[in-house]
């Protein structure tokens, strides 16, 4: 090709032009150290980069959002605790006014301290953190519990204050005092004893109507005089202390059982004479077992054990439910009919078989053991009724047959009010109920402070979870968006020596011409 | 007949002629730098012989033409390709322009805006009784608004000015026309005489390339050395007629875009390529889909925020839109909530505490805008981004290789036409011994004459 002079020096020009772009686009982004500068140095990576920066602007509104309702959930928390100590103080008060030792002077003392508390736990409510009172629902500015015409009354509403902890998640942040005004629920205790026999299964703790039996030792001098020393101490079932008697060293020539008609402990001698059963150390044992006895005619009946129900109690062990076919029971709650079958599948055997049939086929309903251990508890917190299924009577055997009676709602500061009337009226009969509500009450608040409990644990779930992806997300922000610094420090000093070698080769082509040579 | 003077005069020519090369060679060099000139070189012939009995004798030499070097086939390919350069060029620094009013990803541009906007919806969310949670959601909307409004202006700025540069290009166009039309007449009239007007010629081709960058042509030579100029097929340079273009004003008086016609023609013109052609496109079709998509983003951002803000309650009123407006230039709060801040809702109900409505704006920014575009918000921004970065790069693209073809094609050209100094060179020092050889000739010739002079008379 012919060369000519302005092609050679357009060409070494535009070596330079183009090495000197190239090292000032990497001194550029050396030292932005940014990837691009403008959306089209990489247009799909500019996006990503603006998506991520959205992504971290989220995370960081929902880490600041869950730092609130953290500190909102622990306030809540530790309030709600103090009541339930307050409660607990209320109600260890009522008991102890109830007894027979308590005076009208002391029930007026209580009054007084009564009256206190009621204050103590409105001020507790009336928490006010971060410019707003948390137990007020929406209405956060005013004083959600105030005393008006002599009685607490709640000023707010039921609504529950949300904050943002994720794209569709929202975490509740405060509790309506609304809910402390009807606490309880609905149940249908049953009417009938249900008192098991003692089996060789029962458990020492299910003795003497659930007190139990103290460990201890105790000695046993057969007819023949032998005596021998058992030891309860980690005995948990009936079998275990019989074992005892039955291999003590040295052997006794007597035999210990279950009475027949399954409510007592026996003791019958082998030979001849009487059987003594003595209390050692001072313990008890045996006489909680019953037989701390000396026997007449060499058998010792021990007094009746009271067992309470189990969950592994079998039904065939109760008394109430001898020779009882339970075929099954229906139930009406919440605008539905169910049947709830004993049979089928298979037979319910123990009480826990019963109970979890129940809860199985019936949404929303919970059956247990109640309080007293003496019979079943069927509880919802909407109203419903039992009744027999067919011409079968289960339902009436159990007890459980009417319609759910409603037990509150109690409202936290009427029942306190209650108490403090009782007292004040010295009324010991109305304290029996007021004790039931106080219970109603201090179940619901648990089961608040049960709630607010998962809620904390929410926030922590939370607050690492956003943690996490804000580490990913800045990891993958860095990746796509920020160079590679000795990637680019090198290809810059490469680029600087292009350059260089650019200049040069103009400068030197320049030079050379026939002109300089003749 | 060979006589003494016969000599001389032969030796005439040679100097006169090796004159002319000279002379040539000189404007060869002092031209060498300058874009578009074309080396000429000096063709020779001998002179017509005189027949002798003893045979056929030469008379000399005279110069036959000086010619100019011509590379019509790149000439022309060079003239279209600079039309594509000129169209990429301007579409290419068009949307660089666009791409530095958006200041993204880097700057603090709409996308920031966005973000601030609902970050303090969301600070609000968990503070609603706090006064001044509200007086900075009103602030960080009139900063949105604020940045609508300047992002909008600056486009609409890139658009008048490319309005105005249509303008200027097409006076610079119909100045060049002019131009090539005189050059036209001159051209003709030197080459009536059988001569070809060499620096004419570079001049009419600079033009033309001239012409080439601003609007795609295609140029016909005539067989009496004038060029036609056609633009879409209608011969604008007719010898020396020139129809001009004008400017006019868009179709219905909304339209204030200006269209290009030529002389009084009815129908606009529809360029393919070159500056005017990539003007109208960046125009028309890039700032137009720019504009459109960020009005977009607007419209869905007070759409979606009003809805929601019309539900809500607050003590001093309820019911109200949070923004006026449509479009990235009418966008504003609305003028109650800007001069009242309590305006601002929090709440469905107007219970001072709710702040669930509060929650629902402020997770628009979390939200798909619709059920059919799962984007959200700052992801719909986001791709007029995307789609501006993209469109930038292939025009840079395009401009970039279009550089790349025109100077290989100017290569090729100039390889043929330029100037080599060493050619020049030589071509110098051959023609200098020629000259000098020639002028020997007339030494010899004169002492030759000296001798017949100094002859004894009487010789005869």
């Amino acid at each position: 090709m012919r060369i000519t002079f302005r092609m050679l020096s357009r060409g070494p020009l535009r070596n330079i032009f183009n090495s000197l772009e190239r090292l000032t686009e990497l001194q550029v982004q050396a030292g932005s150290n940014k990837r691009f500068q403008v959306p089209s140095d990489d247009p799909v990576s500019v996006m990503k980069v603006m998506g991520y920066k959205a992504l971290l602007k989220q995370n960081e509104n929902f880490a600041n959002n869950v730092v609130d309702a953290g500190m909102y959930i622990d306030t809540i928390d530790s309030t709600l605790r103090s009541v339930k100590d307050l409660l607990d103080s209320a109600k260890a008060i009522a008991l102890e006014q109830r007894s027979a030792t308590a005076t009208a002077e002391t029930r007026r003392v209580a009054s007084i301290e009564i009256k206190g508390m009621i204050s103590d736990v409105k001020d507790l409510l009336n928490i006010k953190f971060n410019g707003k009172y948390i137990f007020g629902g929406h209405r956060t500015q005013i004083e959600p519990f105030q005393e008006i015409g002599g009685a607490i009354r709640y000023q707010g509403d039921e609504g529950s204050v949300k904050f943002r902890i994720g794209p569709s998640r929202r975490i509740d942040v405060t509790i309506p005092g609304s809910r402390f005004l009807s606490m309880g629920e609905e149940y249908v205790d049953n009417s009938i004893t249900m008192s098991p026999d003692v089996t060789s299964d029962t458990l020492l703790s299910d003795l003497n109507n659930g007190d139990g039996v103290r460990a201890g030792r105790f000695q046993i001098t057969d007819g023949d005089g032998n005596t021998a020393v058992i030891d309860t101490t980690g005995a948990t079932t009936v079998r275990d202390v019989l074992d005892r008697i039955n291999r003590s060293v040295p052997p006794l020539n007597l035999i210990a059982g279950v009475t027949s008609s399954g409510d007592a402990i026996a003791i019958q001698s082998m030979g001849s004479g009487e059987i003594t059963v003595t209390d050692l150390d001072g313990g008890s044992a045996a006489a909680d077992l019953g037989i701390a006895k000396t026997s007449s005619g060499g058998l010792i009946v021990g007094d009746q054990l009271n067992p309470v129900l189990s969950e592994n109690t079998k039904l065939m062990n109760v008394d109430s439910l001898k020779g009882i076919i339970l075929h099954g029971i229906n139930v009406n709650i919440n605008g539905g009919s169910y049947h709830v079958d004993f049979i089928n599948p298979s037979y319910v055997q123990t009480v826990k078989d019963m109970l979890d049939r129940i809860m199985e086929a019936v949404p929303g309903l919970n059956a247990q053991i109640n309080e007293t251990r003496d019979g079943i508890v069927l509880s919802s917190e909407i109203p419903f009724s039992v009744g027999d299924s067919g011409s079968w009577s289960t339902a009436t055997d159990l007890g459980l047959d009417g319609e759910a009676i409603s037990h509150g709602p109690y409202s936290l500061f009427g029942t306190l009010e209650s108490l403090e009337n009782a007292l004040v009226s010295n009324d010991p009969e109305a304290l029996d109920d007021i004790i039931g509500e106080i219970d109603g009450v201090a179940k619901n608040l648990l089961e608040i402070v049960a709630e607010v409990g998962a809620r904390g644990k929410e926030v922590e779930i939370v607050t690492n979870r956003l943690e996490d992806d804000r580490t990913k997300l800045q990891r993958n922000l860095s990746s796509i968006e920020e160079i590679d610094l000795s990637d680019v420090l090198t290809r810059l000093s490469q680029a600087q020596v292009v350059y260089q070698a650019a200049l040069k080769t103009a400068s030197q082509i320049y030079q050379l011409s026939l002109l300089n040579f003749s | 007949m060979v006589t003494l003077f016969g000599l001389l005069n032969l030796n005439k020519t040679s100097l006169f002629s090796t004159q002319y090369a000279l002379q040539t060679i000189n404007h060869n060099i002092a031209n060498m730098n300058e874009a578009g000139y074309s080396r000429q070189d000096v063709l020779f012939r001998s002179n017509f012989p005189t027949v002798t009995p003893h045979g056929v004798l030469g008379n000399g030499v005279s110069v036959m033409t000086i010619k100019r070097s011509t590379a019509e086939f790149y000439t022309r390919q060079l003239r279209r390709e600079t039309a594509n350069l000129g169209g990429w060029d301007m579409v290419s620094s068009t949307l660089s322009e666009v791409e530095s009013v958006l200041q993204e990803p880097n700057g603090s541009g709409l996308a920031d805006a966005i973000h601030g906007f609902f970050e303090a919806w969301n600070n609000l969310s968990v503070d609603p009784e706090n006064g001044s949670m509200r007086v900075a959601v009103v602030e960080a909307a009139n900063r949105l608004t604020e940045t609508f409004h300047s992002v909008d202006n600056a486009l609409e700025q890139i658009t008048d000015n490319l309005n105005n540069q249509i303008s200027a290009d097409v006076d610079k166009v119909n100045n060049i026309m002019k131009r090539i039309s005189d050059i036209n007449g001159q051209i003709v009239s030197v080459e009536s005489k059988d001569v070809t007007a060499n620096d004419l010629r570079d001049e009419r081709d600079r033009l033309l390339m001239e012409l080439s960058k601003i609007v795609k042509i295609d140029a016909k030579e005539d067989r009496f050395g004038s060029v036609d100029v056609y633009i879409n097929g209608t011969n604008v340079v007719h010898r020396t007629e020139v129809s001009y273009l004008e400017v006019v004003n868009g179709s219905d008086s909304n339209d204030t875009s200006l269209l290009i016609k030529i002389d009084k023609g009815d129908d606009p013109l529809e360029l393919e390529s070159g500056e005017l052609a990539g003007i109208v496109q960046a125009r028309d079709r890039y700032m137009k889909e720019v504009r459109a998509s960020l009005d977009h983003v607007a419209s869905v951002l007070i759409d979606r925020v009003n809805e929601l803000h019309r539900q809500g309650w607050t003590p001093q009123g309820s019911g109200y839109d949070f923004f006026e407006g449509d479009s990235a230039g009418t966008i504003s709060v609305a003028y109650a909530i800007k001069n009242n801040p309590g305006l601002v809702a929090t709440s469905y109900d107007g219970t001072v505490g709710d702040n669930s409505l509060a929650n629902d704006i402020a997770a628009l920014s979390e939200q798909a805008i619709s059920e059919d575009d799962r984007r959200t918000i700052n992801g719909l921004y986001d791709s007029v981004v995307a789609v501006v970065g993209t469109y930038s790069r292939t025009a840079k693209n395009m401009a970039a290789n279009q550089q790349l073809i025109c100077e290989n094609l100017d290569t090729k050209r100039e390889s043929i036409v330029g100037v080599n100094l060493d050619e020049e060179m030589v071509k110098l020092s051959q023609y200098q011994q020629s000259y000098q050889a020639a002028a020997r000739m007339v030494k010899v010739v004169e002492s030759l004459i000296q001798t017949v002079i100094d002859l004894p008379a009487g010789m005869y």
